[in-house]
């Protein structure tokens, strides 16, 4: 068995569709084995991103007009899978998956848009602070020193003194 | 990735709905169940032969859409805000009546929304062998899932993968006026 068809497992189809609040159903699966075990997995680079995306392909051959897409608890436990991966794919992903508005995955998406939110939560923002005065350094003061004067300036005035 | 399914899929559609401080509440209905969510809905039916049956499976509205919405459309979030906006309180289980709301809740830190069901009815239990006396029990209407159907239930009487949460179960009201004629 894939290490990846354990995320089609009967469990998580359960927590997917009966929880109503889909961060209450991002915290279900987050602490599901199968999950645990598959994004060590990603952590390990185990899972290359060519099978991920030949995974979710073969997902969607199942879709089908008019009914609920019958793998949406896949795709809603691969958004919790992701969350934590640094991947282009993970980003497409998460992105392509949350933006999705079609009544076919009523809840997927939403899950996805709670973990695009904790991705997002995880990136520490850069921030710079100063502390106080520091020292003087020597570009400090080449800073603070005078210009120099100007180069064309000193060569118009060398005509006139020639003359002179 | 998913263009595909965005082009031929049915567009996501949701309805106007706020609560009584209008504010919008998000709500989006959905199509009908899949073969496997129908299966998953005669399994529990069969696991759950106290539960009994009001109507058939749809995916136009879930449970927190059955509660607040009038069975007219799906409501995912906004559980908190309508809460607060509608005027609802938390009370005891022995202050329970007909209407009033029970709240399945998760266990985290800031509990969310597992599942929500309106009071039908209080069945009169007897509880005790030696000094037997008899309770009220509230039995629940819910719509377990978006694609099953409603049933009325025990409150107590719940899917096991809640039991397994070890969901919290919580009653609410909107009742708090003493009213006098």
């Amino acid at each position: 068995m894939d290490t990846l068809d354990r995320l089609r497992s009967r469990s998580i189809a359960e927590l997917v569709l009966l929880i109503t609040d889909p961060e209450a159903i991002w915290n279900a699966l987050r602490r599901r084995p199968e999950i645990i075990e598959i994004k060590k997995q990603m952590r390990t680079l185990a899972i290359p991103q060519s099978r991920l995306r030949g995974f979710v392909r073969n997902l969607l051959a199942d879709f089908r007009q008019g009914r609920r897409f019958p793998h949406e608890h896949v795709l809603a436990a691969l958004a919790v899978v992701l969350d934590s991966v640094p991947s282009a794919f993970a980003d497409e992903f998460l992105r392509d998956l949350s933006r999705l508005k079609v009544q076919e995955f009523p809840i997927s998406p939403r899950i996805a848009k709670v973990a695009v939110r904790k991705r997002n939560e995880r990136v520490v923002p850069t921030k710079v602070t100063t502390h106080g005065d520091r020292p003087k350094l020597a570009v400090d003061k080449i800073r603070e020193s005078p210009p120099p004067p100007r180069i064309s300036a000193s060569l118009s005035e060398l005509p006139w003194k020639l003359a002179a | 990735m998913f263009e595909l399914v965005s082009m031929a899929g049915t567009p996501e559609r949701s309805i106007a709905l706020e609560t009584r401080l209008k504010r919008p509440i998000e709500n989006a209905q959905s199509v009908g169940p899949d073969y496997q969510t129908w299966q998953t809905y005669r399994k529990h039916l069969n696991d759950h032969p106290g539960w009994e049956r009001r109507k058939d499976p749809s995916g136009v509205y879930n449970c927190a859409g059955l509660v607040w919405a009038a069975r007219r459309t799906a409501i995912y979030d906004d559980w908190e805000k309508i809460l607060a906006d509608d005027g609802y309180k938390q009370i005891v289980e022995k202050d329970v009546r007909v209407g009033d709301l029970v709240l399945y809740m998760d266990r985290q830190s800031k509990p969310r929304l597992l599942h929500v069901g309106v009071v039908l009815r209080m069945y009169q239990a007897v509880v005790g062998v030696a000094r037997a006396s008899s309770v009220e029990v509230p039995y629940v209407l819910s719509k377990w899932a978006n694609g099953f159907g409603e049933v009325v239930h025990h409150f107590n009487d719940i899917p096991q993968t809640l039991t397994e949460l070890k969901a919290k179960i919580e009653f609410w009201t909107d009742r708090h006026d003493q009213w006098t004629p």
